[in-house]
């Protein structure tokens, strides 16, 4: 099983905002707010950076399709995600 | 002509859609089919071609009435060029899966000026011509 970080919600959000260059603080987005549209309001675009970022960052497949879709939500969500695909590699 | 069965557009902005394909070297290829990146990276402004190669693809996306990541990927909906050189789409995968086996034709219109790219898309009824006339 690959090792998974303590902080992963903290990871994840450095991921966000490093690789979408945004002007917030990693520790200003909150576990469960939404990411898309409302929230933060990242676009498609911005969750295939996402996850681009978070591919290279864990070394998993994470890329949005019809399976993954429901956890790109929030950062809380995307725990999840890499959580599962970390736990199955 | 054949009933619209759906419109769609989308407007993007050149030079930002060029800073998320720098910072982000994969988003190329999750993107766009190798056609497209092929064609447009032969252009002299290739982030200009890219941009509305996307703007074309949400378009269509809307026209159909899905969203990205519900069972459709931006590769599903590849811009080719016809023997008139006119924008035209193909559609694969989960976005052809969309028209539930119905024939349909997507017409495409992609324009720009200054740092602007726009597409519309209308989504007929009917039979597929291949590049032909309406």
């Amino acid at each position: 099983m690959a090792e998974i970080p303590e902080d992963l919600a903290g990871e994840v959000k450095k991921v966000i905002v490093e690789c979408l260059n945004l002007e917030v603080r990693p520790e200003d987005i909150e576990d469960g707010a939404p990411l898309f549209g409302e929230g933060l309001g990242l676009d498609s675009i911005d969750a295939l950076e996402i996850a681009l970022g978070l591919e290279k960052r864990f070394g998993i497949k994470v890329q949005p399709d019809k399976e993954t879709k429901k956890y790109f939500f929030s950062v809380a969500t995307l725990v999840d995600l890499i959580r599962e695909r970390l736990q199955g590699a | 002509m054949g009933r619209i069965l759906g419109v769609g557009t989308d407007v993007v902005t050149i030079p930002d859609f060029e800073r998320r394909m720098e910072r982000s070297p994969g988003l190329e290829q999750s993107v766009f089919a190798p056609e497209e990146s092929a064609y447009c990276r032969s252009m002299a402004r290739p982030a200009q071609h890219f941009a509305a190669r996307f703007a074309a693809k949400e378009a269509v996306l809307k026209a159909l009435g899905t969203g990205w990541a519900e069972g459709v990927d931006f590769r599903d909906v590849v811009v080719v060029r016809d023997a008139r050189g006119a924008p035209s789409v193909r559609l694969e995968g989960g976005a052809a899966a969309r028209l539930e086996g119905r024939s349909a034709r997507v017409h495409l219109s992609l324009s720009h000026a200054g740092e602007t790219a726009m597409a519309v898309a209308v989504l007929e009824a009917g039979e597929d011509r291949d590049g032909g006339d309406s």
